[in-house]
Parts: C-alpha cells; structure tokens; sequence
C-alpha cells in the first residue's frame, strides 16, 4: 500500500517498511506494512498491538523476528542481529501521558533533545513553542501544567529533537473531552506544518478520521486493512469475516459488535464514513456553517472554516437515517443524493449500505435489516441519507484542511 | 562541666572524620549497587540484596570479627592492600572508617535503591527517544530525580557510623587518637570511676549530632517526594 496517501508537495517522503513478530504468553503480533505516508494512524481496540508496534518502531522493544527500515536505514533486522538502540534512530515519541521530566521545568524539558540533535535552525525552538501555544508556560513545573498542556509540551519536546518520525501513542487517551478539542488543532498544525511524518496510535475513531491520510486498522496484532480512512474506517463488511483472524468467532457474544453497534471489537466498530465538502456561508443568526457538497447541502453547528476552505466531515454510520424520495419537511438539515452501490447484511438485525454519493464520497450508513428489505435496497437504488446535524459537531469537523 | 577534655574533643573530631570518609567511600558502590537492585534484572539479585543487608542483621561484633579475619595484617585481603597499595585497616582509624562504611552500608543502599524505584522508568525510555545514550540518561533523568535520596541515604550512613560501636572495637580496638571514635570513648568513661561528667557530655555531643543527621535526612526525603511529583 506504499505510495497510497502520497506525500504532500514539499515534503520528503519518509518510508517506513515495518515487518514484526512478537510471539509471548498469550500475546501474538504478527505486523507487516509499509507507507509513505505523511499522516499514518494505527487503528484499533486496546490490546490490538498498536503500542507494541510503536515502541517496535522506536526501538524501545525487540521483536522475536523482524525488520524495521525507515527513510532507506535498516534500524531493526533481527535475522542479521541488527539492532539500532532507541537512542541513535532519531524517531521522537509522544507517550499517552507526557512523561515529562518532573525535575526540569517546561524550557529544560523542551531543550532537552535539543542539545542531543546537530546543528539546526536558531529559530527552531521558537517555531515549535509558537506553534503549539506554549510561550506562557516555559518557566512552569511539569506538575503545575494541565493534561492538555503537558501532552502538548510533550509534543514540543519531542520535535526539537528533529526527529525523523515522529510517534504518537495515544496522546489525548488520557484527557477529558474539552482538552482532546483542545489539542486537536495542535495536533493538526504538526501534521501540516511540521517537516517530520507522523504515526498516530489511536482507539479513538475520530480522532484518527480526522488526522490520518491513511490507516492501518489492527486487530489481535495483525493488519485487518489498510488504505485511506475514508475507505477503512467505513467499511461495508467487518473486517473479521474478511481478514479471516479471529478464527474462532463467538456467535452469540459478538452479535451487537457485529452489528457495529458496540466498540468492543476493532473488527467490528461503528463505520465512520469520510467526506469533504466546501464552506459556503455562515449562518450567524442560527450559528451554522453551510458546506455545499455536489450531492447537496450541509448544515453543521458552529462557525468553522473560512468560505472557499474545504471542510473534511466525519459522518458516523448510525447518525444517518435513508429515504427512497427527497424527504419533505424534515428535521435534518442534510440530505445527500447518491445511489446504493453495496450492502453488507448478515444474520444479524443490523445491516450497513454503502452510498456512492453524487460527485464524490461515499457513506456508509447503519439500517436495520427490516428497513434494507421494505425500502427494496439493492446496488443501484437512489436514496437520501439525512444526516443529523447535531451529531456533526465541531469535534468531528477537521478545522484546517489539506488532505490532498 | 560543658566543656570537652581534650580526649573528648579529640574523640568527637576522630568521630566525625571516620564517618565521613566511610560515608564518601561508600558512596560510589553503594550508588551502583542500589541501580543494580533497582533497575537490574540478573540471576542471584535476591543473593545479592541478602549480602548487602547482611550487616544490618548480624551482630556488630560479627561484623568486625569478619573484618579482622579478612582485613587484619594477616588476612588474605589486608595483606594485598599493603603490599599493593600501601593501605592498611588494622588497628587505624581507617580500619574504624572501614566498620563503618560496611555497618551503614545498607541504609544507604536501601534509601538510594527506593528514590529509584520511586521513578518512573519509562522516563529514561522518554530521554532515549530523545537522543540522550543510556549514560545521559542516567546522568540528567534517573541521578538528579534520585539525588535527594541519594543524599538522604548518605546522611543515614553518616549518622551510623557516628554510632556504631561493636564492629569498630572488634575491629581496631580502643586506641585514643587513632581508632577511640565517640562511642567507644564514652564507653570507656562510663568503665573509668569518676568518669560520669565525660560520659553526659560526650552522650549530649552525640544525642546533639543524630538529632541534627536525622532532621536533615527528613528533610532531603521531604524533597524527593516533592521534586518527583514535579510540582517545584
């Protein structure tokens, strides 16, 4: 899948070929992929082995068997007995909480990979603290910061380390709702603006929708897909029945999750479908943001984005409500014209249809059985997918966007 | 009455200086010892951690009986060290330096081996992914976060050796001006008739001298709990 996301103009692409096999007391990880990819996310449910790939990466734990080469340097090859410690691989980690150094204040924690790292730009550190928003805090104690600000001093501390890559091991998991809004945008400039690819590590649905260019979906320390999150995120079957892991499937217990209704499963969460559309107008008297998109209007909560920018929206599969005709005096302020191009059904209640939508984009709504079978939806159906606005709030709403 | 003879004074002085070499001696190996049973994973670590804590539970006058048979003139290590170093134990006040270090020893294993544990060892996995080699790792993470403890331990060794008694007269005996540290001085003049207003005074100087190791070791720990939790 190399080369699917594409660099962004400007930007070297660093590749990473990841090839692991970690096999111990009850744990497997058997990972293998490669990317190019600015914005690479590990997907999955705790315990799915993201982390362990992550600190496989960065060279904090040896695999059984493997190889590990980035930008072109072979860190890891466990059949020829190389093994570049964590230390000289210039790949910064960002851990879940901080792991600031209690001793330093947030300037000698900054400066701290600093000294370690060759010649650099003199306003390097200055870009990086403008960046992120923490100037202020510079002479504070780790222990006197919020979450949000630590994980953001993290941040900080990791890029002036210049490193080559830089780790995201599910930086906001630790936070409470506000401060995730919170860091997301920093998190967002990094992606944009920072010379160095991420891999974001994450259980979190929408955070990797609105951060990746491409995903990894791991379950049980394999790949189950890969590709860019519109596609991977909202699929049409679970990745359990087509990646073919998890051989012995519980019929009875994994009912709901197959369903996609329950997240208890990577293989089986609730699809989130992907799609871009343009600002329109502001509607400052009912504070919505109109997006026009070429298979109708959007009106979503919130002043977001300027007029003319693209907006990437992130549409969760059981938010969406589907209709045979245009639906007259409705609540929802979306309606998007498309045609059924898949359904994925299995015995259970709840199956999912996939909508090519006029122009481009696709969503994948959640419907029961019952209704696939009365509205007589099969490929090629037009249909409405209403979609509620106030489940696209600004949370799920990429505030800068370059996804190209 | 206050003042100290000059036997007394010359005791305190001899006191102070055994257990401060003992104490800096220690040190180093102590400091190793204590990231070996901290961060170490070996075979024979338990066989290890037993040996280190052996002197805090053997008698005294063990200890020095031991440190006799290995360290006197005669014994197999005493009689290397001078004849390849110059440096002889038996019967000098290094020999009582010597009791000391091993008696205090294990408190300042034990004090610098909990500071480290008490530090989140991913921090220095944090420093590697920032580009600092496990030495400066070690160096400007793991010591500077375990420095008060470090230090807490020293004072404890300190106040120890101030104290020990048994494993130092075993070991060098009662000779004043080279090995009549404060304790055995005032065990002498507890023995000597008349001696009772020497024994008050050097038991003062020395209820005087724990009181102000012990204050100062609460104080240092006051300030590991503090600077571990990063709030100053």
């Amino acid at each position: 899948m190399a080369g699917t996301a594409g660099a962004p103009p400007g930007f070297g692409a660093v590749v990473i070929e990841f090839e692991a096999v970690i096999d111990r007391g009850g744990f497997r990880l058997d990972c293998r992929f490669a990317s190019d990819s600015q914005a690479l996310a590990l997907f999955g449910r705790s315990g799915a082995g993201k982390s362990t790939v992550l600190a496989i990466l960065a060279g904090l734990l040896k695999p059984d068997r493997g190889r590990v080469v980035v930008d072109g340097e072979v860190l890891l090859d466990v059949e020829r007995g190389r093994f570049v410690p964590a230390h000289r691989r210039r790949i910064g980690m960002v851990f879940q909480d901080a792991l600031l150094f209690p001793h330093l204040d947030v300037r000698g924690n900054l400066r701290y990979g600093l000294s370690a790292a060759s010649a650099r730009p003199v306003s390097l550190f200055d870009d990086v603290v403008s960046m992120l928003g923490i100037a202020h805090l510079l002479e504070r104690r780790p222990g006197s910061l919020s979450g949000g600000e630590r994980q953001r001093v993290a941040i900080g501390r990791a890029l002036l380390s210049q490193p080559r890559l830089l780790l995201l091991d599910e930086p906001l998991s630790a936070l409470d709702i506000e401060r995730r809004a919170e860091i997301m945008p920093y998190i967002e400039r990094l992606r944009d603006e920072a010379r160095c690819p991420l891999v974001y590590v994450s259980h979190a649905i929408d955070e990797v929708a609105r951060i990746a260019r491409e995903v990894l979906v791991l379950d049980e320390g394999r790949v189950m897909a890969s590709g860019p999150p519109g596609e991977v995120l909202a699929p049409i079957r679970t990745y359990r029945g087509a990646g073919g892991a998890g051989a012995e499937e519980d019929e009875g217990a994994d009912r709901a999750d197959r369903a996609g209704l329950a997240g208890a499963s990577t293989a089986d969460f609730a699809p989130v479908s992907v799609i871009e559309a343009m600002v329109q107008a502001h509607d400052t008297a009912y504070g919505l943001t109109v997006l026009s998109h070429p298979a109708g209007s959007m009106s979503v909560p919130g002043m977001i984005g300027k007029v003319g920018a693209t907006a990437r929206l992130l549409v969760r599969s059981t938010d969406i409500a589907l209709a045979l005709q245009r639906p007259q005096a409705v609540s929802f302020r979306t309606v998007l014209v498309g045609t059924v191009s898949d359904i994925g059904r299995d015995a259970g209640p709840i199956g999912r249809v996939e909508i090519a939508l006029r122009g481009e984009g696709r969503l994948v709504a959640l419907v029961t059985r019952q209704a696939i079978d009365e509205l007589r939806l099969q490929p090629g159906s037009e249909v409405f997918a209403m979609v509620k606005a106030s489940a696209m709030d600004e949370r799920s709403i990429a505030s800068r966007l370059a996804s190209r | 009455m206050f003042a100290l003879s000059v036997d007394e004074w010359m005791a305190v002085r001899l006191s102070l200086k055994v257990a401060a070499v003992a104490t800096i001696a220690a040190l180093p190996l102590a400091l190793a010892v204590a990231l070996l049973l901290a961060r170490g994973r070996f075979i024979g670590k338990s066989l290890l951690d037993s040996l280190v804590h052996l002197p805090l539970v053997l008698p005294p006058v063990v200890v020095g009986y031991l440190l006799l048979i290995g360290f006197g003139r005669r014994g197999p290590l005493g009689e290397w060290l001078e004849s390849h170093l110059g440096l002889v134990f038996s019967f000098r006040w290094t020999g009582a330096a010597l009791a000391c270090a091993v008696m205090g020893f294990p408190l300042m294993v034990r004090a610098i081996r909990l500071s480290i544990e008490a530090i989140d060892p991913r921090l220095e996995k944090a420093a590697a992914t920032l580009g600092a080699s496990p030495l400066r790792a070690f160096a400007t993470v793991t010591l500077p976060l375990a420095l008060p403890g470090v230090l807490a331990g020293a004072v404890l060794c300190f106040a120890k050796a101030l104290g020990e008694f048994g494993a130092t007269i075993t070991f060098v005996a009662n000779i004043p001006g080279e090995t009549q540290t404060l304790s055995a001085a005032l065990y002498n003049a507890t023995q000597t008739p008349g001696g009772d207003a020497g024994a008050l005074r050097l038991t003062a100087v020395s209820v005087l001298l724990s009181f102000v190791a012990l204050a100062g070791s609460e104080w240092l720990a006051r300030r590991v709990r503090r600077r571990v939790s990063g709030l100053s």
